[in-house]
């Protein structure tokens, strides 16, 4: 049960930030040589629910973590404009407002576990 | 990550596309302005101004060997003058027009500048979409659990 709260709340989290890369992808429309940034995640949480995770063990803070569970940040390396910028703003658009929908349905289902939970504490 | 992050980032650009907006309308008001500024007892014609951005805290490398976050909208970095050079008109009746005849006008192409603006002003469209679509996440947010 809480189980499932926690894998929303990343859920949640993963969506803000997407949705921080695809603004930052709006806001940097007209700069030159900007690269589009993408949030990697779904992927991962896959990989974390079905339980194949693979994590490597950190003796120092400088070593480079292996099966790291947070969503991260690529840069895609396109071109769209003659001025290097590769910011397709059809496909941001798009990206935007599939965000913004997924994000209001992950708040609805945590909406609901917490329902649920409220139901079970009050026994009626 | 801050709560505010995600406006910030569009009002950032917002910012940015207002003001290359305003640059834009100097030029055009400038168009055919030719004492723009006053060097060695003569006068030169308006040059064309152009706003310079770049992404906000361009991220260092140790950023993307931790894949570090680093999404901060963006800055404008200054505005430089276009060093193209001006376009003669023979015009002898014209108080500034040199001893051939011919005035030196400001190196604004007024087709370049609509297009500037229309590009500014799509841009602007989109960053207040995407603010809007922020703020609605952001008030979502408010209602889990109720």
């Amino acid at each position: 049960m809480l189980q499932n709260i926690t894998i929303l709340q990343q859920a949640l989290d993963a969506s803000v930030l997407r949705h921080n890369a695809i603004s930052n992808n709006l806001a940097n429309v007209n700069t030159p040589n900007y690269k589009p940034q993408k949030v990697v995640f779904e992927e991962i949480l896959k990989g974390e629910l079905s339980n194949t995770r693979f994590t490597g063990n950190r003796t120092n803070d400088k070593h480079i973590q292996i099966g790291k569970s947070i969503p991260y940040i690529t840069e895609q390396p396109v071109v769209m404009q003659n001025s290097g910028n590769g910011v397709d703003v059809d496909s941001q658009m798009t990206d935007l407002t599939k965000n913004s929908i997924w994000y209001q349905t992950l708040t609805y289902q945590l909406s609901e576990e917490f329902n649920l939970l409220k139901t079970a504490i009050r026994s009626r | 990550m801050s709560m505010f992050q995600p406006l910030n980032i569009s009002s950032s650009a917002l910012t940015a596309n207002r003001l290359k907006m305003d640059i834009i309308s100097s030029n055009i008001a400038n168009a055919t302005t030719t004492r723009g500024k006053f060097v060695n007892g003569e006068w030169i014609p308006y040059r064309r101004k152009m706003v310079e951005v770049e992404p906000n805290g361009a991220a260092p490398f140790s950023h993307y060997l931790n894949n570090e976050m680093s999404a901060n909208g963006v800055k404008v970095t200054g505005i430089v003058e276009d060093q193209t050079p001006f376009h003669p008109v023979y015009d002898p009746t014209n108080p500034d027009s040199n001893k051939d005849g011919y005035v030196m006008m400001p190196n604004v192409d007024i087709t370049k500048e609509m297009v500037d603006l229309m590009s500014a002003s799509r841009a602007y469209e989109a960053n207040i979409t995407a603010f809007n679509v922020g703020k609605t996440m952001s008030l979502k947010a408010l209602d889990i659990g109720k």
